[in-house]
């Protein structure tokens, strides 16, 4: 089906998509692991579920793919059979579809995180995607859908993966949230969506780890702020162990119903389910919502940039830090060559403190620089900083690298009115997202304010019939020296022009001073004419106390407010541990030594410092990439300070962690690794699918006082029973952590283990496990 | 002959966006109120698990039905399907149980669900036997037009012959969520069986 057939579709009535493949196949084949295989194994299993869906009234039935990929097939030791898996998922599906259902490939997450929180390159993501994608394309389906995505990168990556092999097929996009809205990875389902309206997907949903109840005010957000139609699948709850020791899932179809309609009331375009529904659960929710119309939504129109974690209005002004710019700073200059980025994440998160609301990054020398310096920079600033970027990057290969690499909504500065150059720039941000600074000349620079503004209208036009929202674009009315005899007075005609139509305006303010005395107060005197004149954003020195000072007082006059978001923490020692500044660490540390024991240094500050940092991200103050960093910027200073005792101080306990077999999930179990291991314990990993004969073997061998152990499919959770009932029936007293999506309290109690939601958690629990372990043995 | 139709009791479930009008607001005005909306949820959900519905219904010559039972506007229908909704006397005793509680709005976003359940059901019902007998009048209940309410207790006892339902002598129906329809049929004979 065409794009356009399939929005005007849309338009008409909100459709139903089918139920849960993974759990219901699981349930009926008894696949233990990847229930893709029974495209090839066990056709028919497939090719009635999908019948039942259809009866149930599903409009979209799913191809049977989700763990489709190369790189999830490889991992369960059959990547041979991605084609035969992908093809026959498509011609079982539509053995089934009678010509009124809609078929959709499925496509979801590798299982490993894109740089810099895995070791996935995106290229190597956006080939993987693409090669599964093909597969399903060629054979026919009517459009993709990419679900249960916890990683905006990697969303990203296919989605792109997608366009570039179809411009005609209807993409649906989805991340999967946690209840407070924030992804495991830390990107808000407002940044999501943010994303989204630039991206070139047609609908956007939310799918996976939350029932009904649980999802509404997640998507009452994504309703609120996304321009596209939406799409929603909830899990029919969390799974509970029945009586016959089956997993079953607690929300009932009539309950899945109710809340289903909550979700059309705010504005869903398409409905289904997750995790635990099943034929009777749609046929259930179709038959109660019936045929509606969509719901008209209103949806929010200011625009916004973010990074992966942090989402930045433009409005009322927007202060973008000028600083990192290598231009003149040989320093600088010789770190970025060498790959250093240190100076520039220092400067980033300087600017942050400061108030800024973005970073400009201008790396200068790019003729000396490769495309891998700017890939690198991006990486280093999305694992470290969290404001959003500027990227004033002149070359538009480096330009391009910048805005594939970059998991947020940046800012692109800058390109010239003319059509060539223009068309380059407003196609990054077609297919990447983003806003864009035009700057009001072609060639040469317009003397007076009249030209450069016919030059404007010109941009605008360009601008509009590429089909690019001028609301987007920040227009440069030019800032000269005026040192060099230029009058200031033509920038601020020009903005007032410009405002006067209704399109936004950014200055470069520091330009008007160069090469003058007294630069900050000319800066800010210049600033707060152009305020009054309408700009509504400037490339400045944050660190300029008068003119950011000058800049709140003109904005009041205007009746507007910056908001100056307070940080995280004052705490030196934890800022640097959080925003990942090893070197301020060591410094600080280096300081405590002087007057403290390296013991004590450890036991007492560095150790409460991290259970600070536990907390901040519990109350969800940090994310979880802030988490992992802290703990990896913890670890060598703990080493160091161990280096400096006679004897090793002792560990807190033993962890031996695995991911239990038939799961090839890894990274979950990694970052509880890490955090342990900076919370005082030694943690043994033994791996990712290890049968539990093997864990047993190693729980006899190593003597751990705790068993981590790590499940993330419905389909595997059954495993941690098994590993618990072994071992309680050799005798062996060990503690064990269950953690992953599929598991939760209830779970853990039946099977006579503790639960941890997330690293943190475990952490505590273990801390209170040895704790308890220690008064009665130790 | 008088048959019995044992509904599912999903089968009732009203639209939310007529539940919130009854209640005197507006589902869209609601909708992001997410607190209110679990907890008009999970009392939609309570009122299902308590209501056990059941259609009783006849379908007789419009001649052999009292003139003053017959609503004016049938004029001259041939037939008269008449039949009596239910959703039993476990959800009367469930709102009771609320007010004895003071718990007032549960007990009002009950009743008015109820109420709602019941309309729900009975549309369900028209529509069945719209096709089973083809044209008719609008659906009909006593006490509307010219039909007294008392006339429930000649649906009930004379009629439909139902001793689980009790007809007051002012026609209300215990249980409360109970209500008597008819509608008349014109020329499509050979559809009536």
């Amino acid at each position: 089906m065409k794009r356009t057939e399939f929005l005007d579709l849309l338009k008409e009535r909100v459709l139903f998509l089918d139920g849960a493949y993974g759990t219901e196949l699981f349930k009926r084949a008894k696949k233990r692991k990847a229930i893709e295989f029974l495209n090839v194994e066990n056709p028919e299993v497939v090719r009635k579920l999908q019948d039942e869906y259809i009866k149930a009234g599903a409009d979209i039935l799913l191809t049977n793919t989700f763990s489709a990929n190369r790189i999830k097939l490889r991992s369960l030791g059959c990547e041979e059979l991605l084609e035969k898996i992908n093809s026959l998922a498509v011609k079982v599906a539509k053995s089934v579809c009678s010509g009124d259902q809609l078929l959709f490939g499925d496509i979801s997450s590798t299982g490993i995180f894109v740089e810099p929180f895995g070791e996935m390159e995106f290229d190597r993501a956006h080939e993987v995607f693409k090669e599964q994608a093909k597969i399903l394309i060629e054979n026919g389906v009517d459009g993709i859908i990419i679900e249960t995505m916890s990683d905006l990168k990697e969303l990203k990556a296919a989605i792109l993966a997608v366009r570039d092999l179809t411009s005609n097929l209807p993409i649906i996009a989805h991340m999967t949230f946690e209840e407070n809205g924030i992804s495991v990875t830390g990107t808000s389902v407002e940044i999501f969506a943010n994303l989204m309206n630039d991206l070139d997907v047609d609908v956007v949903g939310i799918n996976c780890s939350l029932e009904p109840g649980q999802m509404l005010s997640v998507f009452s957000k994504l309703s609120s702020c996304c321009k596209k139609p939406l799409c929603v699948e909830p899990n029919a709850g969390n799974p509970i162990l029945d009586k016959n020791g089956e997993l079953s899932y607690k929300t009932t179809p009539e309950e899945f119903a109710v809340y289903m309609a909550d979700f059309v009331e705010l504005g869903a375009n398409i409905v289904g389910g997750c995790c635990g529904t099943t034929p009777e659960h749609i046929k259930m929710m179709r038959d109660y919502i019936g045929i509606r119309k969509p719901v008209k939504r209103k949806i929010q129109t200011e625009q916004f940039l973010s990074s992966r974690t942090v989402l930045k209005p433009v409005e009322p002004f927007l202060v973008i830090g000028e600083r990192i710019n290598a231009s003149g700073r040989k320093k600088l200059q010789e770190q970025i060559r060498n790959k250093d980025f240190s100076g520039v994440i220092s400067l980033a998160q300087q600017q942050e403190k400061e108030g800024s609301s973005a970073i400009d990054v201008n790396l200068g020398i790019e003729k000396l620089l490769e495309t891998d310096h700017f890939k690198r920079v991006v990486l280093e600033l999305d694992k470290r900083s969290s404001l959003p970027v500027s990227f004033d990057v002149q070359t538009l290969e480096f330009l391009e690298t910048c805005m594939k690499e970059y998991p947020g909504r940046a800012l692109i500065n800058s390109a010239f009115s003319r059509q060539d150059h223009l068309i380059e720039r407003l196609k990054l941000l077609k297919r990447y997202g983003g806003m864009l600074i035009v700057l009001t000349m072609e060639k040469d620079i317009p003397v007076s304010a009249e030209e450069r503004f016919a030059v404007f209208q010109k941009a605008v036009k360009i601008i509009e019939e590429f089909g690019i929202d001028p609301q987007r674009i920040y227009f440069d009315p030019l800032v000269l020296p005026i040192g060099a005899k230029n009058d200031y007075h033509t920038t601020i005609q020009t903005i007032r022009m410009i405002a006067r139509e209704g399109f936004k305006t950014s200055i470069g303010l520091s330009n008007l001073s160069f090469g003058m005395p007294k630069r900050e107060a000319l800066n800010a005197a210049f600033l707060s004419l152009c305020v009054e004149a309408g700009l509504k954003a400037a490339i400045l020195n944050s660190k300029e106390i008068t003119t950011t000072n000058t800049l709140h007082g003109a904005l009041m006059l205007r009746g507007e407010e910056l908001t100056k978001e307070k940080n995280v923490t004052e705490d030196p020692l934890i800022s640097a541990i959080t925003s990942g500044r090893q070197d301020e660490v060591m410094r600080i540390t280096k300081e405590y030594l002087k007057e403290h024991s390296p013991l004590h240094i450890s036991q007492n500050i560095l150790t409460k410092a991290m259970e600070e940092v536990g907390k901040l991200y519990s109350t969800g103050k940090i994310y979880l990439p802030h988490l992992i960093l802290a703990a990896d910027t913890v670890q060598p200073i703990f080493e160091y300070l161990n280096s400096l005792i006679d004897s090793a101080p002792a560990k807190l306990g033993k962890v031996l962690l695995a991911t239990v077999q038939g799961d090839v999930h890894d990274i979950g179990k990694k970052i509880v690794a890490t955090v342990l291991r900076s919370g005082g314990f030694e943690v043994h990993d033994i791996g990712k699918d290890v049968p539990a004969e093997k864990i047993f073997q190693e729980v006899q061998k190593l003597k751990p006082d705790i068993v981590g152990l790590s499940a993330m499919m419905t389909t595997t959770v059954g495993q941690v029973k098994l590993i618990a009932d072994m071992l309680k029936s050799h005798g062996i007293r060990v503690m064990i952590i269950a953690g992953g999506a599929s598991m939760n309290n209830q779970l853990a109690k039946s099977f006579d283990v503790h639960y941890a939601k997330n690293a943190h958690q475990a952490l505590e629990l273990c801390k209170k496990i040895m704790a308890e372990i220690g008064g009665d043995e130790r | 002959m008088i048959e019995k139709h044992l509904p599912e009791a999903h089968e009732c479930m009203p639209d939310k966006r007529v539940l919130f009008a009854r209640l005197g607001t507006r589902y869209t005005a609601q909708i992001n109120d997410h607190d209110f909306i679990h907890r008009i949820n999970a009392l939609f959900l309570t009122a299902l698990k308590q209501i056990d519905p059941a259609v009783y219904h006849v379908t007789i010559d419009a001649e052999t039905m009292p003139i003053e039972a017959i609503p004016s506007t049938f004029g001259d229908v041939k037939k008269i399907s008449i039949f009596l909704s239910t959703l039993g006397i476990r959800f009367d005793k469930a709102i009771q149980q609320l007010l004895d509680q003071s718990k007032t709005f549960e007990a009002t976003v009950m009743d008015a669900w109820g109420s709602e359940a019941l309309e729900t059901l009975n549309k369900k019902f028209d529509s069945f036997l719209r096709n089973r007998f083809g044209k008719g009048t609008m659906r009909f209940s006593p006490g509307y037009g010219n039909v007294d309410i008392r006339a429930n207790k000649y649906i009930v006892k004379k009629l439909l012959k139902l001793s689980e339902i009790t007809v007051l002598d002012t026609g209300v129906m215990i249980p409360r969520k109970t209500t008597t329809c008819m509608i008349g049929w014109y020329c499509e004979e050979n559809r009536i069986s």
